[in-house]
């Protein structure tokens, strides 16, 4: 976990003024918010929009943070919500979309993973949890991708640890259930 | 799945719940290979974690970051420029029917889409203007504000429609909407969504 010490230090510098300040904290967070965006929408031209829409909202949104919880926990929140709107997003884009090929399939081919083997076990995984519901997918990344405890995540989502418990067992049961139909 | 086998795996059971529930699979051989399928699976995304990647990617992000946040400060001072564009658009429509008051909806149906590029294309504003009958003009705020309303309705939350219908005017609009949403407006009009 990040020094909150060193994110207070930060925070504090950005909103006196100093722009370098929001560039450091964003060289300490891309990959995470990067690699969350990624793991929600299942592609990367996708996840790169959404980091630039985080980036956004971090920069405005910076002089109101009071450190209430992390910014850990802050930037993870923006970066979940965002993910979430987006998927429901190209799904509604998708329902009425008169193109002839989905926008989505036509992003997949982009990629900055280098190694084909890693990629198609990310694939893999990935398309398994586009058959998830959003939400159960949510916990799913936060809790294995992310190592957060139960706590951790319903600070991200507000949701009560009952409820995310339910949703990851579902999330689990779903996924074991795709894992066993591919054997 | 089991979920005995969740809970087990999750660290979830009681020491006595956890006592019995080895004892079963110690004797089930489906128990033992549900749970080694769950623990194979926490295995791979274990394996996914950490992933070599392409770091110039990241290295951009900050540098599009500023780019992207010059272009928005620019555009906040050509609020209306969007909005702009697709009264053009709307124009160029009136341009092309016949002066006898043809139904827009049919007429438009029965344009051929290279016909359409092509005025798009080829028609600037000042030539346009100069080109559209007296007797039109009056008419086309009233047909834009509709089909604005219309898609924006369509598009966006009740916050803009609010806006909309208090008859805000367009530079006040802008405000509200992001770039994204007004691109998306007008790309949807100018594929003929609207039309």
């Amino acid at each position: 976990m990040t020094d909150n010490k060193n994110d207070f230090e930060l925070v504090n510098k950005f909103t006196g003024g100093d722009e370098s300040a929001f560039n450091k904290i964003v060289l300490e967070y891309q990959h995470k918010i990067y690699w969350h965006a990624r793991r929600m929408t299942g592609n990367h031209l996708d996840a790169d929009d959404i980091v630039q829409e985080v980036l956004m909202v971090m920069y405005k949104k910076l002089k109101d943070f009071k450190f209430q919880s992390s910014l850990f926990t802050w930037i993870y929140k923006i970066t979940s919500t965002r993910s979430i709107n987006f998927i429901n997003r190209r799904k509604i884009k998708q329902a009425f979309s008169f193109e002839d090929e989905p926008e989505s399939s036509l992003r997949k081919n982009e990629d900055i993973i280098e190694n084909l083997e890693t990629r198609e076990k990310l694939d893999r995984l990935d398309e398994m949890l586009k058959k998830i519901p959003p939400k159960q997918r949510e916990v799913f990344i936060l809790k294995n991708y992310e190592q957060m405890t139960y706590e951790e995540i319903s600070q991200v989502t507000g949701k009560s640890i009952g409820g995310l418990k339910s949703n990851y067992f579902q999330a689990m049961k779903k996924i074991m259930e795709m894992v066993k139909k591919d054997e | 799945m089991n979920e005995k086998i969740f809970r087990y795996a999750e660290g979830e059971m009681t020491p006595e719940e956890k006592a019995q529930f080895e004892k079963e699979l110690k004797a089930s051989e489906v128990l033992q290979a549900e749970l080694g399928n769950y623990k194979n699976l926490l295995s791979e995304v274990e394996d996914l974690r950490f992933v070599e990647t392409d770091e110039r990617y990241f290295s951009n992000i900050i540098p599009e970051f500023r780019n992207n946040l010059e272009k928005k400060k620019k555009r906040s001072y050509h609020p209306a420029l969007s909005f702009a564009s697709a009264v053009v658009t709307v124009m160029i429509l009136f341009f092309i029917l016949p002066i006898n008051n043809k139904n827009i909806d049919d007429y438009v149906t029965n344009i051929p889409d290279s016909t359409i590029s092509e005025y798009l294309n080829n028609y600037g504003d000042q030539q346009l203007m100069s080109n559209i009958p007296d007797d039109y003009a009056a008419s086309y705020d009233s047909i834009a504000d509709a089909m604005l309303y219309s898609q924006i309705r369509a598009e966006l939350g009740t916050e803009v429609q609010a806006s909309v219908y208090n008859n805000i005017d367009y530079n006040s609009l802008v405000e509200t909407i992001n770039p994204q949403e007004a691109d998306q407006i007008y790309a949807a009009m100018i594929n003929k969504k609207i039309f």
